[in-house]
């Protein structure tokens, strides 16, 4: 009798305790101090624990693509800044091969156009592209609502966070972005000289290399996301069996032609290869590209036709140095961005 | 006596049936258009539907005796083979109002809402992933006008961006409960299959082809 009354509380209490830690455990996503307010939408999907852990399982789960074979992860590695390595454009399902590189994932929550030609206006609803693409998932929503429906872990997962029997897209996308917006990447070494916290100093060479980066690549990639939702021409020549015509596919206006967005350079020595179409391998390449550019190119951006970009071997190790210190390794290890399933 | 209290019977529920509805009508030679009929063109070309949806949003109804405008700022999905999207506004009484003016399709800040819901959900298969959007209308079937082997044709018709925002404004008399819009008139002045028989893209083509549609209506 004596036990059974203890086992009730045990019970109790565990019930409790498990309760208060749902509640308790914060959402991963932060406002760094200085940084300006976030575009995305956080009225439309407010912060959820659950529904975050249910994202990332999501994120990791091959079950969205058509024959179960590749997952987000799969071209969103977080070990390379949740870029794509090794392949210069991303390989969907059947190897499938897409036109373009996989862009890192960092900071989303303060873009406010996504894709290298910023088709994609919004977080949410940005997932839906990768499922149903042909060379990505190739998977259909219809057939996807009734797969997560079917199975009883997510069916379960879906009821606990959205409070639904019925899924739908739009809680799917949610809880997608849940996590993809939680992905805030702002404790590189940059980040903590900016802080002025103890400890925390650039060499000589990182300094000058900021120096050098001030001078000729912030204009474009502006501090503190090193990125810019400006569509920039830096002289790469378009790649003629992709014919990538870049920001032009999504406006038609001739203007826009081989612009593409300014990638962010946070984690850049990890998010390798380069450039839209990957076509650079090599950090070091990407500065020497730019010193052997030709500046009288018309249809290269003015930040760049006015100011050319002259780099002596020493500068270019420089600055390289500076780019480096825009790795942020708690990001890159974080336990909460990790594989995970539903528990 | 009988006899006149069952026609009163009948034409009051009639009414009833009929209150607070307003009926999408597509039609061919001014019948009811149904799937995978084979129709005629002016020109004795076969030709079948099997696809066809669209939006409309944007309604604003003027009133019979003041004149007054009741606007009703809704997205509404229409799909012929779903006949429980045909008939909308349950709760209006569309005798009420003399004409009623709206949006075929949708203007750029319903494209841009980032809504995923309801009307807007992408299981209706009308969202546009690789930039961001929905398409306005989209028809699709067979005909001997297409000289391919399939004789398929498909449309996705939509865009909202400068100068091609394809969204177009209708304004229709209200003498029925409902707008008939008479496809016919189509082809081949605003739609020559055996031109083009596929097109997925914003652009000046799909916005012609949608400016063509809207003077379809009544
Ligand atoms: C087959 C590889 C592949 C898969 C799988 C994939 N992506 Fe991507 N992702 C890409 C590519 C390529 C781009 C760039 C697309 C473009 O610019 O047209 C991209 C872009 C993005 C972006 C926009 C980033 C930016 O900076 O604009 C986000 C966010 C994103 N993916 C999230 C996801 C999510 C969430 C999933 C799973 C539902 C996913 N991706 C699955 C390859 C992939
Ligand atoms: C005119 C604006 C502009 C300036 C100035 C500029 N960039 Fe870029 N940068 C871009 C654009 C646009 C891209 C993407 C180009 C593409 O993929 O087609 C890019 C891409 C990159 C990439 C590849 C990022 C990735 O994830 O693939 C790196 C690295 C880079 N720039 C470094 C620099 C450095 C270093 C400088 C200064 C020497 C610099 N940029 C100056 C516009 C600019």
């Amino acid at each position: 009798m004596k036990g059974s009354r203890f086992l009730l509380f045990a019970f109790f209490g565990f019930s409790v305790l498990a309760f208060t830690l749902k509640n308790v455990m914060p959402h991963p996503f932060y406002q760094p101090k200085e940084w300006p307010k976030p575009s995305y939408n956080f009225k439309g999907n407010p912060l959820d624990y659950e529904k975050f852990e249910l994202g990332r399982a999501l994120f990791y789960d091959p079950i969205l693509s058509r024959d179960s074979s590749i997952s987000c992860a799969s071209c969103h590695l977080q070990f390379t800044a949740f870029a794509h390595v090794d392949h210069k454009t991303s390989h969907g399902i059947e190897g499938r091969i897409g036109k373009r590189n996989a862009p890192g994932l960092a900071n989303l929550a303060w873009r406010k156009l996504f894709h290298w030609d910023g088709g994609v206006l919004n977080l949410n609803a940005q997932a839906i592209n990768p499922i149903t693409h042909v060379a990505e998932m190739d998977m259909r929503l219809d057939s996807l609502m009734y797969r997560l429906d079917r199975s009883p872990i997510y069916s379960a997962a879906f009821k606990r966070a959205f409070g639904t029997d019925d899924i739908r897209p739009f809680h799917l996308v949610k809880a997608l972005a849940q996590f993809t917006v939680a992905l805030v990447s702002a404790n590189s070494k940059y980040d903590k000289v900016k802080r002025g916290e103890e400890k925390a100093t650039f060499t000589n060479q990182e300094a000058n290399g900021l120096k050098l980066f001030t001078k000729f690549c912030a204009s474009c990639h502006k501090p503190p996301f090193f990125a810019s939702d400006d569509f920039k021409s830096n002289g790469l020549p378009i790649d003629l069996e992709l014919l990538d015509f870049g920001r032009m596919t999504i406006t038609g206006n001739k203007k826009d032609s081989l612009l593409f967005m300014v990638p962010t350079l946070r984690n850049i020595e990890y998010s390798f290869p380069y450039m839209h179409d990957g076509r650079i391998s090599k950090l070091k390449d990407v500065i020497k590209h730019y010193t052997l550019l030709d500046y009288s190119n018309p249809l290269l951006s003015k930040e760049l036709r006015k100011n050319p970009v002259k780099l002596s071997e020493n500068e270019q190790k420089d600055l390289l140095s500076f780019l480096k210190t825009l790795t942020d390794k708690t990001f890159l290890f974080d336990e909460r961005f990790k594989y995970s399933t539903i528990k | 006596m009988k006899v006149a209290f069952h026609l009163f019977l009948v034409s009051f529920l009639f009414s009833i049936a009929c209150y607070g509805q307003l009926r999408i009508i597509p039609s061919w030679d001014n019948k009811a258009l149904e799937l995978e009929q084979v129709y005629l063109t002016e020109n004795k070309d076969s030709i079948s539907f099997s696809t066809l949806k669209m939006y409309f949003s944007d309604f604003r109804f003027r009133e019979k005796l003041s004149g007054g405008i009741t606007e009703i700022d809704t997205l509404i999905f229409y799909d012929l083979a779903d006949s429980s999207t045909h008939v909308f506004f349950k709760n209006l009484e569309i005798s009420n109002y003399d004409d009623v003016s709206f949006t075929l399709g949708l203007d750029s800040s319903k494209n841009v809402s980032g809504e995923l819901e309801n009307a807007y959900d992408p299981l209706l298969g009308m969202y546009w992933a690789w930039n961001t959007g929905y398409v306005n209308l989209k028809l699709a079937g067979k005909s001997s006008l297409v000289l391919t082997k399939t004789h398929d044709f498909e449309f996705h018709l939509g865009g909202y961006r400068f100068p091609y925002a394809s969204a177009q404004q209708v304004q229709v008399d209200l003498l029925d409960s409902y707008i008939q819009f008479e496809l016919s008139l189509l082809f081949p002045d605003v739609i020559s299959l055996k031109k083009t028989h596929h097109l997925m893209v914003p652009g000046k083509e799909a916005f012609l082809i949608l400016q063509g549609l809207a003077a379809c209506f009544n």
